[in-house]
């Protein structure tokens, strides 16, 4: 196995009319847990997009690997089915298509996941249960009329039923009460408890954080990666917010 | 076997060019023939129509559709009148095989409850026939109703259903309707919102394919003040298969606070289909709100890129939309009937292992809105 999951390096992305994210190096192990962080519109979610894949940025300069292979140029189907997986701050509604019916075909894309009908049913079952999700849900159709609490459960239901080896989660404690930032903070640990997946939390707000073993903190301003540290960079950006980055330009990197 | 023409069905209030030819529809229809031994089900005591008890009632599918199947449907077993009273939530069920045509009337006192479910189904060995819903629904202060339909007929089989809803203060009806098979069908529904605060959802889910061909006509009037409606069309077509929709929602002078919408999402999958829509907001009141939303052609940008994350290609995504239309009928169904009626779609269209995996769901979850039987 490699020791960089995640390898970005010299990455420069954005859309057609602008440069979202400058000159962006990342690296992250198997089975580490990273934070990114920074004020709003600083670039974080482009980011999370970005590894993922999303047709809407175009990647101008550098490359990112993803478990040995250079997946740049992959398109998004690809990298998932690779092991990346985005957690959407704002889960897209599908009407027509009950839940059951797309975990169904989700899991069958992935040869690893072979199960038989009945060992399905009982997994998502029992995940559904995990996540404090009546069974009901699974056959209603994707995401529509749930509330924002309900859409990020259905994210961490995939979580734990596809297991990636990487997961980048965009801003999921937003929005939620504390309910259900305890549903969600469980489904995180027992993402990290079943398969040791690596994960990649951007956010704003240090609660979702404290259930978490940070290993790495990163801090992004105007596009820019400026400071990077251990979990002791997390309270200190709760004392002081980021301020301290915006002026300092670079930060302590 | 002697028929008629229907002319002038699923028009709606508002006409267009009628080069565009989606101002009706027509059907033929078998020139009334109707088994009065035939035995219809339904699962309440039932007390024979009163002929003229819902006169001005709209209906969807219009004057000529209503008069055909009042005609046919002749049999005291046919014709039903349901009434629910607030201490007795009801299931009123209409199983429908080949040929059958029923009437059905059910109301609803102040906070009455009731469920309506109506299955059409026939087997390809049936010979072709015409089957008929005709379904008035009218429902006191605070009554809740809710409507469950589904049109699962080979291609050898035509189907018309013409529903109409009163609905008084406070009442609400949630609609869903399936049609996953018929070589015609042609289904109108109108609603009056009359009390103040009352509410409809409706939800078409559609599939579409050979050479079969889809009419639906949706009419919402918004009368009273604050009342809210949503509609939702969504659907594959697929083939050469040919869909008309009319989505009419009216807000009438005097409907203050009232707010509609309609959203059309349609999946165009073969190369042959045809594709007409007819959205329409009218409009004499000022202080009310009306949109209409569509997407068609192929699965919107923002629903691609989701399912992409998860590792599924346009193709990938393409063949789930028209795998859920079937699958959405059964994790849903109501009754045993309506069940089996989308199953046997399902072992026809997708194969027999994913029936039985569809069954075993079925079984193991709680279906949405919850179970009848």
């Amino acid at each position: 196995m490699t020791d960089k999951l995640l390898d970005i390096a010299g990455l420069c992305a954005g859309t057609e009319d602008a440069t979202i994210l400058h000159d962006i190096d990342l690296t992250l192990a198997p089975g580490t847990t990273h934070v990114l962080m920074g004020p709003n519109g600083a670039g974080k979610s482009t980011l999370g997009h970005v590894i993922m894949g999303d047709p809407t940025y175009r990647t101008s300069a550098g490359t990112i690997s993803f478990d040995g292979a250079d997946v740049t140029a992959d398109t998004a189907d690809k990298r998932s089915l690779a092991g990346i997986f985005l957690s959407y701050q704002a889960p897209v509604e599908v009407p027509g298509v009950p839940l059951y019916s797309f975990l169904r075909t989700i899991a069958g894309k992935r040869p690893e996941l072979k199960m038989t009908s009945r060992q399905f049913r009982a997994r998502v079952g029992e995940l559904a249960q995990q996540l404090d999700m009546d069974s009901s849900y699974l056959t209603r159709e994707l995401n529509v009329g749930f509330s924002g609490g309900e859409k990020k459960k259905v994210e961490m239901l995939q979580l734990l039923l596809l297991q990636p080896k990487l997961a980048i989660l965009d801003e999921t404690d937003s929005g939620l009460d504390v309910d259900a930032l305890a549903v969600v903070s469980r489904g995180i640990e027992a993402y990290r408890a079943s398969c040791d997946g690596t994960l990649l939390v951007i956010t704003h707000n240090t609660r979702i954080l404290e259930r978490l073993d940070v290993d790495r903190t990163h801090v992004m301003v105007k596009g820019r990666l400026v400071a990077e540290g251990g979990a002791d960079l997390i309270p200190k950006i709760d004392r002081e917010g980021f301020e301290q980055f915006e002026q300092t330009g670079d930060g302590d990197r | 076997m002697a028929t008629s023409t229907l002319e002038r069905l699923n028009t709606p209030p508002a006409q267009t060019w009628n080069y565009l030819r989606i101002n009706d529809a027509v059907l033929e229809v078998p020139a009334i023939a109707n088994d009065p031994a035939r035995d219809y089900s339904a699962s309440v005591d039932a007390t024979p129509v009163r002929p003229d008890a819902h006169a001005g009632l709209e209906m969807g599918a219009g004057d000529a559709a209503t008069a055909w199947l009042t005609s046919a449907a002749t049999s005291a077993a046919s014709r039903h009148t349901v009434r629910v009273s607030s201490d007795s939530p009801q299931l009123v069920e209409v199983n429908l095989s080949a040929g059958d045509v029923t009437e059905t009337n059910v109301e609803l006192g102040p906070d009455a409850e009731a469920t309506i479910v109506v299955t059409a189904s026939a087997s390809p060995a049936d010979a072709p026939s015409t089957t008929g819903n005709l379904l008035r629904i009218t429902a006191a202060r605070g009554a809740r109703v809710t409507l469950a339909e589904l049109v699962a007929l080979p291609d050898s089989h035509q189907h018309l259903d013409d529903v109409g809803i009163e609905l008084g203060q406070g009442a609400s009806i949630e609609v869903r309707q399936y049609v996953l098979g018929a070589g015609t069908a042609v289904l109108g529904l109108a609603a009056n919102l009359a009390g103040a605060r009352s509410s409809l959802t409706l939800a078409t889910r559609y599939l579409a394919r050979g050479r079969e061909r889809l009419d639906l006509n949706h009419v919402v009037r918004m009368r009273g003040t604050d009342t809210r409606a949503q509609v939702d069309e969504s659907g594959v077509l697929d083939d050469d298969a040919e869909k008309t929709l009319r989505a009419t929602i009216d807000l009438v002078r005097g409907a203050k606070g009232a707010k509609g919408r309609e959203q059309e999402t349609v999946l165009v999958a073969g190369d042959g289909v045809v594709n007409k829509t007819l959205p329409v907001i009218l409009c004499d009141e000022d202080d009310v709100a009306g949109d209409h939303g569509a997407t068609i052609g192929s699965v919107s940008q923002d629903q691609l890129s989701y399912l992409a994350d998860r590792g599924l290609t346009e193709e990938d995504a393409t063949e789930l939309f028209s795998s859920a239309v079937i699958d959405d009928a059964v994790l849903s169904a109501p009754t045993g009937a309506f069940r089996d009626a989308a199953l046997a779609i399902a072992r026809d269209l997708l194969g027999d292992q994913a029936a039985n995996d569809l069954a075993e769901a079925e079984a193991s979850f709680e279906p949405r809105g919850g179970d009848a039987r």
